[in-house]
Formats: structure tokens, C-alpha cells, sequence
């Protein structure tokens, strides 16, 4: 019975979902489709106050300090793990590209342990992310390779660095794109999977997806850090007509900008990448929905970021179909960081040791804390009656001062 | 190596299915009512070969694909709001592809600020930009 009354339960928030993901896409084409600038407006509040009321998420103007070109590069580089193509020569420090022009067999050799990345100014910035740190080895034998001159690296700056390594690594693998690490979205997306794999098929179940169609999605997620696209292979490889939810790395804090006092690669922390669902429904969508609609005023250009940062995954506006983080068993999070914001809820701390106090002292420390609420209530009487005794007084002078007919 | 080959050799991936020739007027009649740029020849014999693409966070538009990973280029450009001179070709959760038909080339630009990042004459190297295979 009380199976029949979960069932029910779980088929009742699924349909609100629906209905309540419907009505949010209505709004939103109809958004898209206003010309009247007034009405516009106010159909942009409508669905502000409409997300804004499911209680999910802070809502905030652009307010934060927006970044260079080259820093952008360095953000989905970092998120992607590859270098989409050469770099563009503009983007490029004049020193660097006047080596680049110069016959490179007359150019001097030196060994890869002859440049100290921190020289460059830009490499203090790039080695913040751990990523581009766990590469240092592999752009000093770049840098070797193309022959660069260790006196001419203060003069270099990120982009130099990105091209120097792409150039190196293309010439060992044809192929437009390089691939230089494993991308923050990659390791956001298995390390999800490696922690809440339970809980996240307990999610796919209550949604009735197929047992075919969980498995494979967990298995793309733990190899490849894939979220979307499965196919279920039947026989002879025939692709099978079984599908399911599909999900996006969604960033938290925007990425076009970052906030100060913070380094430009905490957008691709896996505190502000959250895996949310995009099909059937896109939340996705949601979060972003005044991204992409032109002539916004600053206030209706807003953000979107979740209330509770340790939301990981977001697959419905019910909190039936979100994961939290689990501090117990998730090390890439400390529960204290999250605490300072006041956004989770301070867990009951357990098994705190107490010291043995005597008995003697316990007496002590009750009497003394007695006498000295015995002073206080005292002192507040005292305090009470010079007050008392000011209050008339003043009321005197009041009394005096209108029976002269003088103002104060 | 070619796209076909990165596509043939790709595991996750989506493609949509080929459209008619009919398809493909309606949709480039119904973008030039609605004062939107047309596609570019060389977009449309890509779409013949390959009617949208989905491959992770990236997405190449289609015309009325009946696979669900697809997005519609016309419905996509009706909700995006940008500049008439701009079709919107793909994005990925970063940027968009679009076609600049004042300039006659395919640009990547900042989905939220509209910042040019990347400009590109050929359409395959464009979408291995947004479909990082």
C-alpha cells in the first residue's frame, strides 16, 4: 500500500514537472515573440517572479568584473582540455610572434630545465588551475622545441604559452584539435558518477527510465564523462529505439566573468559545475533564459545561480530529483567552505569527546554563574531606576517648558 | 583529419536525419519572412551529409530533425534574440556559431556578452570548434 501511495506520489511530481516546465517555455516564447517594449518588460518580470518563486535560486544582476579575451580561451581550454585551433595572430606578444617569423635552424637550442614558467607573468595566473599546472613539464619541452629564448619569456604572455604547445603537440599528432589534459567538465562529470552513483539511479528509476538505457548512460558518464547522445546497441550493433534523459554541465557562477578576489578557473571548480538535466525538459534552459534575449536593461539582465551551492545534480524543481553533496563520502568538498555562505545546513556534529569535569567544579561553576545573574538582574533594577528618575525629570521639563508656551 | 572521419570514428554522437530539398526551401523561405539571414550554400550541402549534429556539450543545428538531441535552426533563431544580420548555426555552453551575412563568414562569439572570438571561412573547421571531437 504505502509502495502504491510512493508510486503515485513520484507520478504526481513528474507531472507537475511537466506542466510546470510547459508553462515556463510558454512564457518564454512569448517573450521572444513581443515587439511592445512595455509589455516585454513585464513579461520578463512575470517569468523572473516565476523561477524566482520556486525558491531555488539567487537572482542577481551582472555585477561582477568581466575578463579579457585570452583569459576566455584559458576558461573553456581548462573546461574542454583541448585547444580548438592555432591561435589567433593577433592574440599574440610582439616578441613571440617576431620568433615565430625568424629561419628556425639558426636559432639557438636549450634545454627544456632552462625555463622557469614563473618568469612569465601570465603562466602565475594559468598554473592557478590544476590542469594547466599538471602540464608545466610539457610547456617547458615546448618551449625547447620551438626553440624560444628563456631571456624572451617576461615578455610572453597565456596565448603565446597555448600556441607554443599546440604547435608542439601537432607536430606530433595531425589533427586540428589538440587535446592537452583531461577537461574540468570530463573530471566534473565522472567524479559525479563515481560518488552518487546510487543515488543517481535511484533518480533514473523514479523517472521509469529503462534498465538498458541507466546502464549505458553510467557506463558513458564513468568512461568518457559523457552526459548525452547513448545509444543502446542490440543485435548486429542495430541501434535500439531506447531513450532517456540527457544532461549538461551547467556553470553556476556565469563564465564570462569572474568575481574579484577570486581566480578565473574557480567557474570550473566542480563546486560551480552542476550536472542538469537538458531533455526531456531542459532546466538548462531555464537558468539561462534572459541569456540570450537582446537589448536587456541592467535589470533585467540577470543570473541565475542555485540558493544551495551544494546542489550537484538538478534533474526537476522537486528535491526529489536533485543529488546534494554528501561531505561523508565526497572528498573533492570541505563542508566548511560551504558553511561561511550559510548556504547548507550545519549537520549535528557527533561523537564530540567531552572532558571530565568534577563534581566540585561543576557546584562552582553553577553558583558563580547564579551570582552573577543575581548582579546583573540587580544592576538592571539600578539601571531601571536612574531611568526612571531621568524620565520624570525630563518630563518636568517638558511639563515647565509648554506651561511657558516654549517650544523645544 | 577530415570531419567525416572524426564523425565515422565518434561514439556519443547525434546526427539527424537528411531533410528533402523541400525541407530545406520551407525553412530558408520561412527565415527570409521573418527577417532572419538565409543559410549559406555551403551550410546546406553539410546538411544534406549531416542534418545536425550532437556530440556532448556542443550542437550543430538541423531542419526539422525528428531526433530529440537536435535543435531546430529556425525555432533556435526565433528565441535567440540577436542581430538580423546573424544566423545563429550552433552553440556549445560557452559560445554560438553563427553566419555574418554582411561579411560572408562564420564567427564564434560569447553567448552572453556577443564578443567575437574565433572567425573562420570554413564551415567544417567552424563546427570542429563547437563539436569537440
Amino acid at each position: 500500500m504505502i509502495k502504491k501511495n510512493n508510486e503515485q506520489y513520484i507520478k504526481n511530481k513528474l507531472i507537475d514537472e511537466r506542466n510546470f516546465s510547459k508553462s515556463l517555455l510558454c512564457q518564454k516564447h512569448s517573450i521572444s515573440n513581443c515587439e511592445d517594449k512595455i509589455l516585454r518588460a513585464k513579461k520578463i518580470e512575470a517569468m523572473q517572479s516565476t523561477i524566482e518563486q520556486t525558491g531555488m535560486f539567487n537572482c542577481s544582476t551582472n555585477r561582477l568584473v568581466s575578463i579579457t579575451k585570452g583569459e576566455k580561451l584559458l576558461i573553456r581550454i581548462d573546461c574542454s582540455g583541448t585547444i580548438p585551433k592555432p591561435l589567433d595572430p593577433e592574440l599574440l606578444s610582439s616578441t613571440y610572434a617576431k620568433h615565430k617569423t625568424k629561419a628556425f635552424d639558426s636559432l639557438p637550442t636549450f634545454k627544456a630545465k632552462h625555463y622557469d614558467l614563473d618568469n612569465i607573468p601570465a603562466w602565475k595566473i594559468m598554473k592557478l588551475s590544476p590542469r594547466f599546472a599538471s602540464i608545466e613539464k610539457k610547456i617547458q619541452d615546448s618551449f625547447s622545441n620551438r626553440r624560444i629564448n628563456p631571456e624572451h619569456l617576461r615578455k610572453m604572455n597565456e596565448c603565446d604559452i597555448l600556441d607554443c604547445i599546440y604547435t608542439y603537440k601537432k607536430d606530433k599528432k595531425p589533427g586540428q584539435r589538440v587535446s592537452l589534459f583531461e577537461g574540468a567538465r570530463t573530471t566534473a562529470v565522472k567524479d559525479f558518477i563515481k560518488y552518487y552513483e546510487k543515488e543517481f539511479k535511484n533518480i533514473l528509476t523514479l523517472q521509469k527510465v529503462h534498465p538498458k538505457y541507466i546502464n549505458a548512460l553510467i557506463f558513458a558518464m564513468k568512461t568518457k564523462g559523457v552526459t548525452s547522445n547513448i545509444k543502446i546497441l542490440g543485435k548486429k550493433n542495430a541501434v535500439l529505439d531506447i531513450t532517456g534523459p540527457q544532461y549538461a554541465t551547467h556553470h553556476d557562477r556565469p563564465v564570462q566573468y569572474k568575481q574579484t578576489g577570486t581566480n578565473i578557473f574557480d567557474v570550473n571548480s566542480p563546486k560551480n559545475l552542476k550536472i542538469v538535466q537538458t531533455d526531456p525538459i531542459s532546466y538548462h534552459d531555464f537558468i539561462h533564459f534572459t541569456t540570450n534575449f537582446k537589448h536587456l536593461t541592467e535589470e533585467e539582465n540577470k543570473n541565475y545561480t542555485f540558493k544551495e551551492k551544494d546542489v550537484l545534480l538538478f534533474a526537476g524543481f522537486d528535491k526529489t530529483f536533485q543529488i546534494n553533496i554528501d561531505f561523508k563520502k565526497d572528498p573533492r568538498f570541505n563542508q566548511a567552505d560551504f558553511r561561511k555562505k550559510g548556504s547548507v545546513k550545519k549537520e549535528p556534529i557527533k561523537n564530540v569527546s567531552r572532558k571530565k569535569v568534577s563534581r566540585k567544579k561543576i557546584l562552582y561553576n553553577n553558583l558563580t554563574e547564579i551570582i552573577d545573574s543575581c548582579k546583573q538582574i540587580s544592576d538592571n533594577k539600578n539601571t531601571k531606576k536612574i531611568n526612571k528618575e531621568k524620565a520624570t525629570k525630563k518630563q518636568i521639563g517638558f511639563m515647565q517648558s509648554s506651561f511657558n508656551g516654549g517650544r523645544r | 583529419m577530415t570531419l567525416d572521419k572524426k564523425i565515422s570514428q565518434t561514439k556519443y554522437i547525434s546526427i539527424g536525419e537528411n531533410p528533402s530539398s523541400e525541407d530545406i526551401n520551407n525553412i530558408q523561405n520561412k527565415l527570409l519572412e521573418n527577417g532572419f539571414a538565409q543559410i549559406p550554400q555551403d551550410y546546406i550541402e553539410l546538411l544534406c551529409k549531416y542534418n545536425g549534429i550532437s556530440f556532448d556539450d556542443g550542437n550543430i543545428y538541423g531542419i526539422s530533425a525528428t531526433n530529440s538531441s537536435i535543435k531546430d535552426i529556425y525555432k533556435q533563431n526565433k528565441t535567440t534574440d540577436l542581430s538580423p544580420e546573424l544566423l545563429i548555426l550552433g552553440e556549445d555552453s560557452f559560445d554560438f556559431l553563427v553566419y555574418n551575412k554582411e561579411k560572408s563568414l562564420y564567427q564564434i562569439i560569447d553567448s552572453t556578452d556577443m564578443e567575437v572570438l574565433e572567425v573562420y571561412t570554413d564551415i567544417n573547421e567552424a563546427i570542429l570548434y563547437i563539436i569537440k571531437i
